[in-house]
């Protein structure tokens, strides 16, 4: 049972169908923070499960955050921003998986500092902000958020393929 | 026998995890907390952006990146061969641990001064009033949802809502970790 399992994680098919459940998943997260207002034609209270499902990783204060259709968004403009970065890039990696192997291949970890720096981008933002050096828009919250949610999932593809070396070794080892 | 079964360890991933949690469960609540008596204790401004919105700011990256630290730190002095797999687990584990700390201290704290959620309800109210244009069914909709996130069914209902999308956000930046830190489990 367990070689067989480990013939049916080498098979082709396999590699590719994980990172487009990966994008899936993004995509159905990305849908969520949409809001209330993908399926509401009336504002909620703030207690909607919509609002208390991103509460402990985003504020979602009103005047930051977009409108759908009317209605507040789940997550603030930054956060909207992340999401959909996650969402492109695991679609990017899973449509075009070569171009991910090549960046993989040519900058090992280094998409995974950039997503690093790109993280200290955003607490620099909001300093700055706050400070009153700048003031920052729902627009470049976003655009900034983007740009860490694409290197966060795009540093981290190998994390959403079935690892061809790993399958060979756990296959040798059953056999 | 592989390399990584030659690598000293000393204590345990869990022990890491643990620590970690109660880190930043305790330091995120105790900010929420703190944050919320600036907010009674100060004039309503009429903004959105209060003193409890500057604090879940702050929460916000704690939270998030309670994972990737806590990967780092199991990395560095327990085991430097770590999987995406157990990476991810470990993210997971730290949401939960960090949602069970929230809940319970936040409850103790209710019990400890029960005027906390009153004082936050009147602020809240105090703060909208001066806000232009909001309509009182507004102001009487976030005060009912209040209350109810006060009582102990509403705060696990909370816990266990938000800790999903935690849990997500953990496993992400425990995988962006282990990317950086981890040795890879060749053969």
């Amino acid at each position: 049972m367990m070689q067989r399992a480990s013939l049916a994680q080498l098979n082709p098919k396999n590699q590719r169908l994980a990172p487009v459940l990966a994008a899936s998943f993004f995509t159905l997260l990305w849908i969520f923070t949409l809001g209330p207002g993908v399926y509401l034609s009336e504002p909620p209270t703030l207690g909607h499960w919509h609002y208390i499902a991103f509460s402990a990783v985003c504020h979602a204060l009103a005047d930051r955050t977009y409108l759908y259709d009317g209605i507040q968004m789940a997550v603030n403009s930054r956060c909207f921003g992340i999401f959909s970065g996650l969402m492109w890039g695991a679609w990017l990696h899973a449509l075009i998986p070569l171009f991910a192997v090549w960046l993989e291949t040519i900058w090992p970890k280094r998409l995974a500092w950039v997503a690093l720096g790109w993280f200290g981008v955003q607490v620099i933002d909001v300093a700055g902000n706050q400070i009153g050096w700048w003031v920052n828009t729902l627009d470049s919250r976003a655009i900034l958020g983007f740009g860490f949610g694409l290197f966060l999932v795009y540093s981290i593809q190998e994390a959403f393929q079935i690892s061809n070396k790993h399958n060979i070794k756990s296959h040798l080892t059953h056999v | 026998m592989s390399d990584q079964d030659n690598t000293p360890t000393t204590g345990s991933p869990f022990s890491v995890i643990l620590l970690y949690g109660l880190i930043f469960g305790i330091l995120s609540t105790v900010l929420q907390l703190a944050m919320g008596y600036v907010q009674i204790n100060s004039e309503p401004s009429g903004s959105f952006f209060g003193p409890t919105a500057i604090g879940g700011v702050v929460t916000c990256f704690l939270a998030a990146f309670a994972g990737f630290l806590a990967v780092r730190a199991i990395v560095k002095g327990v085991n430097p061969v770590m999987s995406f797999g157990q990476g991810s687990w470990v993210g997971v584990q730290i949401a939960l641990v960090i949602s069970v700390v929230s809940v319970v201290l936040t409850q103790v704290w209710y019990l400890i001064d029960p005027a906390y959620s009153e004082g936050i309800i009147e602020s809240t109210i105090a703060n909208m009033e001066q806000m232009p244009g909001v309509p009182d069914e507004a102001i009487d909709s976030t005060v009912e949802s209040l209350q109810k996130q006060f009582t102990l069914a509403g705060v696990l209902q909370t816990a266990a809502i938000s800790t999903v999308v935690l849990i997500v956000v953990n496993v992400l930046t425990s995988l962006l970790a282990v990317k950086l830190f981890a040795q890879k489990d060749e053969f």
